[in-house]
Order: structure tokens, then sequence, then C-alpha cells
């Protein structure tokens, strides 16, 4: 029944497959309005992963239209076994590695001073977490969310991008090693220093109204 | 409750022990740790210095908490308006690059 139904639906309006081959066959043919569709239908998402890996908007933008001339440029070469988007997305990921690595190098937080402590006896020095809330308790607080968003962006940016793409994006350390021209071990070796020092910026903010 | 400097002394005296290992061995196993790549033996005595050590417990907590909250706020970020500058800016853009 649940097939039927489908097949149904893919008769009347075209299944998703069709939708991205038609859109992809427009593209290519140069068909009028057809880029200015996909810009409409994921400038707004591409615009927030790339202000979220880069960390202000006018770098953002630029990535952003830096990654629809590609993809004007390229498509024909768009083979269709990817999503379309995930396609684009993969272009705007290395557009924006390459802005990263052309900027200033943002050294305005040094990794080395967020890392564990220890003392003489290679005891850890850890404050005293009374317990440990949970990340739905700390969002629902007010302005967390805004303190955990710029904890994000005051990391030197190779280490919020590695963070970025292996914890949120979902890239495997192999693909992320690529990306970055590092070693597998390098990349989990900066992967762990960036949440290390993660944790340590918002620690302040998770300990606020735990009682002591 | 013990205090840490205390702690630190039981630990220094633990650290004789077989199986035993300070808290900064243990910081260097973590990412293995973490990835699941260690062998079983490893992974027994990661286990067995989380079970003694109130520091490194809470730390890891904090440190995965840290990931699920950053996780979530990126996620609840809400989709930006996208400037009908920049809109017109790369429609123009590609438009040059027909000519060319
Ligand atoms: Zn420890």
């Amino acid at each position: 029944m649940g097939v039927i139904k489908l097949i149904d639906t893919y008769v009347k309006y075209g299944s998703p497959v069709d939708d991205q081959i038609n859109i992809v066959a427009d593209l290519i043919a140069g068909k009028k309005g057809a880029f200015e569709g996909i810009i409409r239908q994921y400038g707004a998402r591409l615009l927030l992963k790339a202000t979220q890996m880069l960390g202000n908007a006018p770098d953002a933008e630029e990535c952003v239209q830096e990654c629809y001339l590609q993809v004007h440029r390229n498509i024909s070469s768009f083979r269709g076994e990817a999503n379309l988007y995930s396609w684009m997305y993969r272009i705007l990921v290395n557009a924006c590695l390459k802005k990263m690595k052309a900027r200033a190098v943002n050294n305005s937080t040094s990794i080395e001073s967020l890392l564990p402590d220890f003392d003489e006896n290679n005891c850890r020095i850890e404050p005293n977490w009374p317990s440990i809330p949970s990340a739905e308790e700390i969002l629902r607080r007010n302005h967390t969310k805004r303190q955990v968003l710029a904890a994000i962006h005051s990391l030197p940016d190779s280490y919020r991008d590695i963070l970025y793409l292996r914890d949120i994006e979902g890239y495997n350390t192999a693909e992320v090693a690529q990306m970055f021209s590092l070693s597998e071990g390098a990349i989990k070796v900066r992967l762990h220093r960036a949440r290390s020092a993660l944790k340590k910026i918002l620690e302040p903010v998770f300990l606020e109204g735990l009682e002591q | 409750m013990i205090i840490r400097r205390q702690k630190s002394q039981i630990e220094k005296w633990l650290l004789k022990m077989p199986l035993m290992i300070s808290c900064r061995d243990f910081e260097n196993f973590i990412i293995q740790y973490l990835e699941d790549e260690l062998p079983w033996n490893k992974r027994f005595i990661i286990n067995t210095h989380l079970k003694v050590c109130k520091e490194c417990r809470d730390y890891l907590d904090a440190y995965r908490l840290s990931m699920a909250a950053t996780k979530g706020a990126l996620a609840q970020e809400e989709l930006p308006e996208v400037p009908e500058d920049l809109v017109k800016a790369i429609l123009a853009a590609t438009q040059n690059g027909k000519n060319d």
C-alpha cells in the first residue's frame, strides 16, 4: 500500500532524484532562472555553514559567491552520484578552507593556554563540579547558546575548522586529513586539543548556576 | 572530602602500584580511548584510572558536554536571509563568465 502511494506521488510530482536530474539538466542547458533557483534554494544553508566555519559574514558571503561560481563553471562535470547539495557543500568547504589559509592567522587565542592543567605530581587540576548538567539543560538557560557559539569562534582557525568538520559535519578523520594536507594522527591531536580548549572556555558558562 | 592537594599525594603513591597511571598519562591516551583504538589491556588501565580519579571523570564528562552543547547550539542556529545584493552579485558574475 505504502509503495503504491509512493509511486503514485512520484507519478504526480516526480521523485526527488528526478527533480535533481531536471535541475541539473536545466543548469547545464543554461535555462533561464535555473541558476537563480539553486541560489534561492540552497543559498541560506550554505551561507549559514560558511559563517559557522569562518566566523564573519563578509568572508562567508565571499565564499558562498565563490562556491556558486565554481558550481556554474563545473556543473557539467557533476556526475549525479552525490546529492546536488552535498556536492555544492563540498565545494563551499574547500572555498572556506582556502579563505582561512589566505587570511591572517587568527592568533587571538593560543591553544596552549587552553590545554588541561596538571600539578607537579601529574595530577589533573580540574574545577570542582558538583554535577555535570546535560547539554539540553545548558542550552535552555538564557544567553548560553550565544556564549557557546562565541566560544567556538574564539578557537584558532584551523582548530575550529577541524572540530567543525569532524564533530559537527560528520566528516571522518581521513577526509579531514586530506582537506588539511595533514596526517590522520595530526588531525586527531588537533581535534582533541580543540575540544579540550572549548571545554575550558565553556567551563564558567557550564558551572554558572550549579550549586557549589 | 579529600582536598586536591592530598589527593595528588595519594595519586603519586598509587602510581607505584601495577596498572596505575597518572592523569597526564591518561591525557596522552585519551584520543585513542575516545576513538576506540586501544587494545583491551590499555583500555582496562584507562577505565581503572577513571574509576579512581574524580578529576579525570569530571574532565571527560565536561569535555563530552561541551561537544554536545556546541553541536546543539550550532544546530539551533536559524537560517540567515541571503542578502539580495549577494544574489545579484553571483548572477552578474556568472553572466560575465558566459561572455568570456
Ligand atoms: Zn586522573
